[in-house]
């Protein structure tokens, strides 16, 4: 039970981070995973960076999903549209620190765009917008060969500010890193305030929002665009850190798989998108190390594993959103309610 | 003999009837669970394929005549959408709609994993039930196969609209996708109906993967198809039978008189993306399609 | 208070158990996945999925020819340890699978860069991590205008490939002022061989009636081969998957369109002519490695027999099962020609240095050098036959006369 934890000054009321005990859990994260990544293997900090890519990503759809509840199975588009902003504006001599931005508002107006039917179409309608507009845009990098040069992809050049070129999984860890802190805070305050607090209201009953005077046609855009440009900033990301970028780098699975993160994570929760990305950037990886242990005692097994790989990733993904549908957030919610209220925990 | 015009316009309407009625059938699945149980069935495609192979399983491993294995098959699906739907989605009534979304795209996952597990990636070919030698008449040629899949086509129209119509499992049906809980207060067991829609549902995919493997070839990429689903169900009108198979035939047709005619001008690319364009227009002219009803809601 | 001190220990524990897996991987190696008595190898190929058909077979062969090795004692008393990675065909899936067999698995080398998509993926990480690599997919845009220094393939591309099976109807058949429709898939693989396509139309000034595409994915090609018979071709080239060959083979049966076809090597599977049946009577292709069926040649022989021995269901050895056989083969004779004192640099100069490089039949002589990795290697038109089931070759072994490399 919290005691003797009371605020004494609205500074203190506001603050992002409550009490000490998660400052210094935070602290001690962030310290511990720096120095991981100091010492250990590119596999894993490749893994660790796809993960902070991936929240990026998750957190913009959250917020345009889970926050605001449009429905959006096109996200692998706003990607697609900051990668290959952002791979083109390099590749014609923009500098990666003005081209990342840039890249993200491109995404943010064809987000804008995308949001204009969303003030007619609801639910199921909007899904289907939204996935044609995912497929238009697959289609365009597919076509346009002289603007994205087709399904053959492009390269892409490094990340490289002031001269540091982030070509390593190190390196590019702390390019990463901040920005998607960055990013966490940034939307973890924007749902704090009036515009998060409208989009809630949205979500649950719009309706009654607009009654109560909530500007139905500027949230839901604003949701949109702020969830477009996240989508764009991860999108450019990938495409720097990958180094190559073609249309099937964001094709429909893409945009199933951030739902499944937000889904798997917590729709409507920052925390859950950070869960939902890293669980499913980490749980095929997980299952890959799985024959590696069998491949001793049963390698015939281990041989045929890869489709007992989608099997169990199936498995898992069905078993998760049954056990506990809320996901990751709502698991982690209860460790911490049985905590609070141990032992009391009815 | 009619003239090389119109015979090349009526050979281009009847592969599209073919073509559109495999994807009538996608759709005519996939509305009959979204219809009864409101879930956004993201594993129809892959139910297909698990339908055709286990009738392949049956004809060429067990060498059972064909007629048997089809009553088999259909048994079998049945069998696997009920249990499906008692493991995996009856824990999830009353849960948000996206968790449950979520769960068939798990399930799709799962299946490919089994289809590929079972019977492997190497092309094969689905054993004929209809003779291979195309049929000619007047100048236009028909393959036994795609005929075969527009009258099943046909014939699966005219049984659900009776069905629906006139059975008592059928008006239960539509109560339940109309309004639960009245459904609840008149008796109807609303967990046997989702039980029956998803067998129903599984019965209507296999008949599509068979007939889709046959046209085609069989193999686990087959279930692909399910994107076509979306342009056929929001032509259609999202809960309207009629209409997702009126809806499927339709994009078929347009598709390949786009494909014969437009794309000879323009260098090809129109046919791929007709279904989508169609889409965008319906979503702008009258998003509920066809048949479907504007859905109203009440404050 | 107990609550926090229970939070506490709950996650130093956690920081613990993060700190000890590190420990496995900090580990000191000199050179990566060479030991005194072992080298590591590692596979990338879709092994579920609908390319499984494609990637499994390049696992399973590079593992065969490499267990027929140790069956004769290795290379320089090193047996060969094959770990093979699905990619699931997905580029970011391939990148981590690669990162796992160089950073966990040590590999030594790699076997197998998967398909053109995945290959162009993750090739900065190759080059960026000194890995010599075969690819199985002679692809135009990997290999041209300048090679990645660590990534080898061997034969002719899909543009090469076209313009031989043009150069066949124009000087073997002898065929005066062909008329010629072309169908292709709408990617970057159909792309390629209509370059060559073009390029053999403007050299040869040739008659273009009719040319139609389909996406990747499409359930139905009818009115594309309706467009084709309606312009009246003498020949159809095509550079399209198997499944879409089948279709085409299908539907041209139906239409009564009876001219001879032509397509790339990649759709020579033995599973086009089954599925097809009869209608596959006038398919052709531009094959550059030996048929499953031609027994008498010594590599091929060696092939079935080293295939045989784990007893597979299919009997007949498929298409790309070869084709990485050959770049198991090449990978082979690297590593010998290294020595003792194996390195990846020496093992990349070695296979570059390969200079007619026989593989006893398999395909034409490879050789290698600092502009090319992807040399072009004797190709043969081969003709399906429905009543065997298997391909024959209706021409001898050669190169196109059209050289589009400009070297």
């Amino acid at each position: 039970m919290r005691s003797g934890d009371f605020k004494t000054s609205y500074a203190e009321d506001i603050a992002l981070l409550q009490t000490t005990l998660i400052k210094v859990c935070i602290g001690i994260f962030v310290i511990s995973l720096i120095g991981f990544v100091l010492i250990a293997d590119k596999y894993s900090i490749y893994i660790i960076n796809l993960s902070a890519i991936a929240t990026i990503g998750s957190l913009g759809i959250n917020l345009l999903t889970g926050f605001t509840g449009q429905i959006s199975v096109g996200h692998a588009g706003f990607l697609a549209i900051g990668a290959y902003s952002s791979a083109i504006l390099t590749k014609s001599g923009f500098p990666f620190l003005v081209a990342l931005p840039l890249a993200g508002l491109i995404s943010t107006i064809a987000g804008l765009l995308v949001g204009i039917p969303s003030l007619k179409l609801k639910g199921l309608y909007l899904a289907i917008t939204t996935f044609a507009f995912g497929f238009i845009v697959e289609h365009l990098a597919n076509s346009w060969i002289s603007l994205t040069n087709g399904a053959q992809g492009m390269e892409v050049s490094p990340a490289n500010i002031f001269g540091i070129n982030f070509d390593t999984d190190k390196k590019f860890f702390f390019l990463v890193f901040p920005l998607t802190a960055f990013a966490i805070i940034f939307a973890r305050n924007l749902v704090r305030s009036k515009t998060g607090r409208a989009w809630i209201a949205i979500r649950d009953r719009d309706i009654a929002a607009e009654t109560i005077g909530i500007d139905l046609y500027r949230y839901k855009l604003s949701s949109f665009a702020v969830s477009s440009f996240y989508a764009g900033i991860a999108g450019g990301l990938i495409a720097h850190y990958i180094q190559y970028i073609g249309p099937t780098h964001f094709e429909l699975l893409v945009s199933v798989q951030y739902l499944a993160m937000i889904i798997i994570g917590g729709l409507g929760s920052i925390l859950g998108s950070i869960f939902g990305a890293v669980f499913m950037t980490v749980l095929p990886e997980f299952l890959k190390l799985i024959p590696d242990l069998l491949r001793g005692s049963y390698p015939i097994v281990a041989e045929k594993f890869a489709d007992i790989n989608l099997i169990l990733y199936g498995l898992i993904i069905m078993l998760f959103v049954i056990i506990e549908p809320k996901g990751l957030n709502g698991i982690w919610n209860n460790v911490k309610v049985y905590w609070r209220m141990w032992p009391y925990t009815h | 003999m009619i003239s090389e015009g119109i015979g090349n316009f009526l050979q281009l309407v009847l592969s599209g009837l073919a073509v559109g009625s495999v994807y009538a059938i996608v759709a005519l699945g996939f509305v009959i669970i979204y219809k009864a149980t409101d879930v956004f069935n993201f594993a129809q495609g892959e139910l297909m394929t698990l339908g055709a192979f286990i009738c392949y399983f049956f004809i060429v491993q067990l060498h059972i005549p064909t007629i048997w294995a089809f009553l088999l098959t259909f048994v079998t699906t049945a069998l696997i959408g009920m249990i499906t739907e008692e493991l995996f989605f009856k824990p999830l009534v009353g849960e948000p709609i996206f968790s449950v979304i979520m769960v068939t795209v798990g399930l799709s996952i799962f299946l490919k994993g089994v289809v590929g597990l079972l019977w492997g990636y190497m092309i094969k070919k689905f054993p004929a039930f209809v003779s291979e030698n195309p049929i000619s008449f007047a100048g236009i040629v028909i393959s036994p196969v795609h005929l075969a899949t527009i009258i099943i086509t046909g014939i699966l129209i005219v049984i659900f609209a009776l069905f629906f119509k006139f059975s008592v499992m059928g008006i239960a049906m539509r109560a339940v996708a109309n309004d639960q809980d009245a459904s609840l207060l008149m008796g109807i067991s609303v967990r046997r109906i989702f039980g029956l829609s998803w067998a129903i549902s599984a019965i209507v995919a296999s008949i599509g993967g068979i007939l889709l493997s046959s046209i085609t070839i069989l193999h686990p990429s087959s279930s692909f198809v399910g994107i076509k689903v979306f342009p056929a169900v929001v032509l259609g009108g999202l809960d309207s039978i009629p209409g997702a198979i009126l809806g499927g035939i339709i994009i078929g047709v347009v598709e390949n008189l786009a494909g014969g005619y437009i794309d000879p001008l323009v260098g090809g690319g129109v046919k791929e993306i007709t279904a989508f364009v169609i889409l965008i227009m319906i979503m702008m002219i009258r998003p509920f399609g066809l048949f479907g009803k504007e859905e109203i809601e009440r404050v | 208070m107990k609550v926090k001190i229970k939070l506490f220990v709950i996650f130093s524990c956690f920081m613990v158990v993060i700190y000890g897996s590190l420990v496995k991987t900090i580990s000191a190696a000199d050179e990566p996945g060479v030991t005194k008595d072992k080298i590591i190898i590692g596979t990338l190929s879709p092994l579920t999925g609908p390319i499984a058909m494609v990637g499994i077979p390049i696992a399973d062969a590079v593992k065969d020819y490499f267990a027929s090795i140790n069956d004769q004692g290795g290379i320089y008393g090193r047996k060969i340890e094959v770990i093979s990675e699905d990619d699931k065909y997905e580029p970011p899936q391939a990148i981590a699978s690669l990162k796992k067999l160089i950073d966990r698995d040590k590999i030594f080398a790699c076997a197998s860069t998967s398909g053109t998509p995945i290959t162009s993926a993750v090739a900065p990480t190759v080059e960026r991590e000194k890995l010599p690599s075969m690819a199985p997919i002679p692809a135009y845009g990997i290999f041209e205008p300048k090679p990645p220094k660590y990534i080898f393939a061997y034969g002719p591309f899909y543009a090469d490939q076209v313009i031989f099976n043009i150069e066949y109807i124009l000087f073997t058949l002898k065929t005066r002022d062909p008329k010629l429709a072309f169908f292709y898939q709408d990617d970057d693989f159909g792309q390629d061989g209509y370059r060559g396509f073009k390029a053999a139309v403007e050299k040869y000034k040739l008659n273009v009636v009719a040319t139609e595409k389909y996406t990747r994915g499409a359930i139905d090609i009818s009115s594309q081969v309706l467009n084709i018979k309606r312009a009246n071709p003498d020949f159809l080239i095509i550079t399209a998957i198997p499944s879409h060959s089948i279709m085409l083979l299908k539907e041209a049966k139906k239409l009564g369109l009876t001219i001879p076809i032509f397509s790339c090597a990649n759709a020579r599977l033995e599973e086009v002519i089954k599925v097809s049946g009869d209608a596959a009577d006038i398919y052709h292709c531009a094959e550059y490695t030996a048929l499953p069926n031609e027994t008498n040649v010594p590599g091929m022989a060696k092939l079935i027999r080293n295939r045989d021995k784990r007893n597979p269901v299919e009997k007949v050895p498929p298409k790309y099962y070869i084709l990485s056989y050959v770049n198991a083969l090449i990978l082979g004779e690297g590593i010998k020609n290294a020595g003792k004192d194996l390195t990846r640099e020496k093992l990349r100069s070695a296979i570059e240095s390969l200079k007619d490089f026989s593989t006893e039949g398999l395909t034409g002589s490879i050789s290698y050098s600092q502009n090319d990795h992807c040399p072009m290697t004797a190709m043969r038109v081969v003709k399906a036959n429905s009543k065997t089931g298997y391909y024959e070759p209706i021409t001898d072994w050669g190169l196109t006369k059209l050289n589009l490399k400009q070297k």
